[in-house]
């Protein structure tokens, strides 16, 4: 089996500060891996080089089998992977389709679209909504702005946007970190039904009883390097949180 | 209160025509609203590039100096030097289209606040625009210059502010303007190229002010160094009576438009009622400060 | 030996620099640099500074409504040792301060073209009488109107201009209607003007302005601009609906563009002003105070002249700008 992602030996400095320092990973195709770490582990270095945001020192970096280089975040899109960053990246003035499409707008076809380059805003309306109901996203209507939205339909906006352009996998960086108990709940049933898709998801999480209600798998990230990778049922909320922190050390 | 947004500026605009109609009975004219379109021809056309400037959430202080360059530039290239008309309107447009180049240039790469940056270009226009012109009127120009003085300018003016809505609306480098004004982070996140589209837009804008400055010099028939000093401001202003935000990624071009002919409506009917032009002034003011109060309340 | 022949040709070599060096200096603070009526200003104070044996340095503010550049130049000057400034006003009322402040160290401060307020805050004053110049554009117009009832339109400059104030009342004056005192800075509004607009100065704006009085109004027959470019914009306006040959345009300044406009026909007169004979009377008062002590005051009116179709070549051989 061909697994996603592989990335040996990652290394990333900053000036004098060492943020990856040999770092591995690996991504199944079709899991959910959740990558946790204290701060300064280096998750969002590992996540910024993974979405092509930016490029590590050294290191190997392979997407199904294939060696990878990205030089930008076009290139990781191109290469399957999206990413729904914790910011959400999404224009709040804008609507609900226009964001879905942002950077990748669908024109008309023939001359009306070729030519005078227009876009075909009533397919992209229709392809919206159902992009949000099969992610079962309640949001009414396509076109009002997102910043009406509460905090977890925006999150279901960013996640449906990268999981209808994802071929590969889908990252998320700390997508319920900013929401309630029941939107919470919400983009937990949404990241299943993107693997359901048949998308790998790779969450990046501070919180434990989500990252064990939805994760296959677990990566621990400690000082700049993997320090641990288990399948979630294998290993207890509390070993995990001891090894992140170093508190004990397992073989 | 969204709908009263939206229409507000329409809604001013009718309600002060109506108003004008009621106080003369010279103003409800096809001669008099064709003149008032004359008059907002060259603000009209500036303020096209404003508004997509606007929208990306920056602003041009130097709109109406780079336009009197470009004015001077191509009446002197014709009348002093003999350059055909066409290549020295070219040359106009070139200059123009250069300065916002440099402005595109110093805010996206050097990343410098297009308020300063605007700034500094608008001294250096019309520094450059006096000396160039040894601050005297040229007069004297043949007549392709000035075709486009009455109606065909206006015309021009028009099917600009349609090329604009559709290009702003209806394609995606206009949506990514907005999308850039509104959070640029998101912008470039999604793979919008958003340093190049930046430089673009200050580049169209650049472009758009030698237009003006071929509209000024076919409506006065001269070229005019002392043009365009209170035209910087009378183009932020009709694009914030638009509705437009000054904060970036919210407005219209169509807006712009109706900003324009607000302030050329107003300006036209307070003279046929014979009112001080103070007046004008303050009213010009207040409606300012109240398309920006509305544009904030109906965001709460 | 070596050494003194050195000397002596340094010496002799720096003789002239240091001649000028210890000449008396005078300074000249206009309102813009580029303008073409302080362009001449600035000839005309060069030339007189040559010939009375005096340096002249010169600074200027970046517009027409620039205090805080000529305050600096004020100061400049004064600690670049001037005995004598010469200043066009920007702000009549703001520069006052900066004026007395040099002045209380000795300089004399002598005002042109545009008066401080209160007038006597300059030792002297060289200007136009500007109201005499719309007085005498105004008789004009009122002679070449005949007996026809007036419709007068006013293309001003913009509120509080207390300039235009001067040219628009003494024009009011001349052409015998009732207009406010020769020092308000209200503009006169008698029945007789049916139309009053703000040019700024500006040929674009006069063109609006006029294009609307003549909505308001269409039998205007007698125009005052506050310059020319505005009664240039004027002219396209009037050419435009027809009425350019029917309607009497006056104006004020005496450029060059502007005399050429008279003979063109466009502006049937104006007043002419004299900008290098202030300087002139300036710089020879400032020198004439530095050799013998006598300070200069008082108004000295420098001369308005209505130039028209038919003394267009004294206007031409007088007149400021590109000739």
């Amino acid at each position: 089996m061909t697994h996603a992602i592989t990335a040996t030996g990652l290394i990333k400095r900053y000036g004098h500060v060492t943020a990856l320092d040999g770092a591995d990973f690996e991504l199944r195709a079709g899991e959910i891996l959740a990558v946790i770490g204290d701060n300064g582990a280096g998750k969002s270095t590992l996540i910024k080089i993974l979405s092509g945001a930016i490029t590590p020192d050294s290191g190997q970096l392979e997407v199904d089998g294939k060696a990878a280089h990205f030089s930008s975040p076009i290139d990781a899109r191109n290469a399957g992977i999206e990413t729904i960053y914790q910011t959400l990246a999404v224009a709040p003035a804008m609507s609900v389709a226009e964001n879905l499409f942002l950077g990748r707008e669908l024109r008309r076809s023939g001359p009306l679209g070729a030519v005078l380059r227009m876009l075909d805003k009533p397919r992209m309306l229709r392809e919206s909504a159902l992009h949000m109901k099969e992610l079962e996203i309640g949001i009414a209507s396509m076109t009002q702005p997102v910043e009406t939205l509460s905090g977890g339909q925006r999150q279901g906006v960013a996640v449906a946007r990268g999981a209808a352009f994802a071929r590969h996998v889908v990252i998320m960086d700390e997508p319920t970190a900013a929401l309630g108990v029941k939107e919470s709940a919400m983009v937990l049933d949404l990241i299943r039904r993107v693997k359901d898709r048949g998308l790998a998801v790779v969450l990046v999480s501070h919180n434990m009883p989500h990252v064990f209600a939805v994760a296959d798998r677990v990566h621990i990230q400690r000082l700049g390097r993997r320090v641990g990778l288990f399948d979630t049922p294998a290993i207890s909320m509390n070993d995990v949180v001891a090894l992140m922190t170093g508190v004990e050390r397992r073989p | 209160m969204k709908t009263l947004v939206r229409f507000g500026p329409l809604i001013a605009l009718l309600l002060a025509c109506a108003f004008f109609a009621t106080q003369s009975d010279r103003f409800l004219s096809t001669e008099n609203f064709s003149l008032i379109l004359q008059q907002v021809m060259v603000v009209g056309v500036l303020a096209i590039g404003q508004t997509i400037i606007i929208l990306t959430a920056g602003v041009d202080l130097s709109c109406g100096a780079v336009m009197a360059l470009g004015n001077i530039v191509m009446t002197k290239l014709a009348v002093n030097s003999g350059v055909p008309p066409m290549i020295a309107i070219s040359a106009g447009i070139a200059v123009t289209t250069l300065f916002g180049f440099a402005n595109g240039l110093l805010v996206s790469a050097i990343k410098l606040p297009p308020f300063i940056v605007t700034l500094g270009t608008l001294n250096i226009a019309f520094a450059i625009t006096q000396l160039y012109s040894s601050a005297q009127t040229i007069t004297e120009l043949p007549a392709a210059m000035t075709a486009l003085g009455a109606s065909s300018g206006v015309l021009l003016t028009l099917a600009l502010y349609g090329v604009a809505w559709f290009a702003l609306s209806q394609t995606a480098a206009g949506r990514h303007v907005y999308a850039l004004g509104n959070d640029a982070e998101a912008a470039r996140l999604a793979g919008i190229a958003t340093s190049k589209l930046l430089v673009s837009v200050y580049v169209i804008a650049g472009a758009l002010y030698g237009v003006a400055a071929l509209l000024l010099v076919a409506r006065t028939g001269v070229g005019d160094p002392q043009a365009g000093q209170t035209e910087n401001l009378d183009a932020i202003t009709a694009v914030v009576l638009g509705g437009t935000s000054l904060f970036g990624g919210r407005g219209t071009v169509i807006g712009t438009l109706i900003g324009t002919l607000i302030v050329g409506v107003f300006r036209n009917g307070l003279t046929l009622m014979g009112v001080s032009s103070v007046y004008q002034i303050l009213i010009t003011g207040m409606l300012v400060i109240l398309a920006v109060s509305t544009d904030k309340l109906s965001r709460r | 030996m070596l050494v003194q022949r050195i000397t002596l040709v340094v010496a002799l070599v720096l003789a002239p620099a240091i001649a000028r060096a210890q000449q008396p200096i005078i300074g000249l603070i206009t309102k813009t640099e580029t303008n073409p009526f302080f362009v001449k200003m600035k000839e005309g104070a060069q030339q007189a500074a040559k010939e009375n044996g005096v340096k002249l340095i010169t600074a200027s503010g970046k517009n027409d409504a620039d205090n805080a550049s000529q305050v600096t130049a004020l100061e400049n000057m004064a600690s670049a040792g001037a005995r004598v400034i010469l200043i066009t006003v920007d702000d009549a009322k703001a520069i006052v301060p900066a004026i007395r402040k040099v002045r209380a160290k000795g300089v004399v401060v002598i005002a042109l073209d545009s008066p401080p307020d209160p007038i006597d805050a300059t030792d002297a004053l060289f200007a136009t009488d500007n109201y005499r110049a719309g007085t005498l554009i105004g008789q004009y117009a009122r002679t070449a109107l005949g007996n026809k009832p007036a419709r007068i339109a006013t293309l001003d400059a913009f509120p509080g201009h207390p300039v235009a104030a001067q040219r628009h009342n003494g024009f009011l004056a001349g052409f015998g209607l009732k207009a406010p005192a020769k020092t308000s800075g209200e503009l006169g509004h008698p029945a007789e003007v049916v139309c009053m607009a703000d040019s700024y100065g500006n040929q674009a704006k006069g063109q609006t302005g006029m294009e609307n009085c003549l909505q308001k109004n269409p039998d205007i027959n007698v125009v005052y601009t506050m310059n020319e470019p505005a009664a240039a914009g004027a002219h396209t306006a009037l050419k435009a609906a027809g009425k350019d040959k029917n309607v009497i345009v006056l104006s004020v300044d005496g450029g060059c563009q502007g005399i050429r406009d008279v003979r063109a026909g466009n502006i049937a007169a104006t007043a002419q002003q004299y900008p290098l004979k202030m300087a002139a009377l300036g710089v020879a008062a400032g020198a004439a105070y530095i050799k013998s002590g006598k300070k200069p005051s008082g108004y000295t009116d420098t001369g308005v002249a209505l130039i028209d179709s038919k003394n267009v070549k004294t206007g031409l051989e007088l007149c400021f700008g590109t000739k």
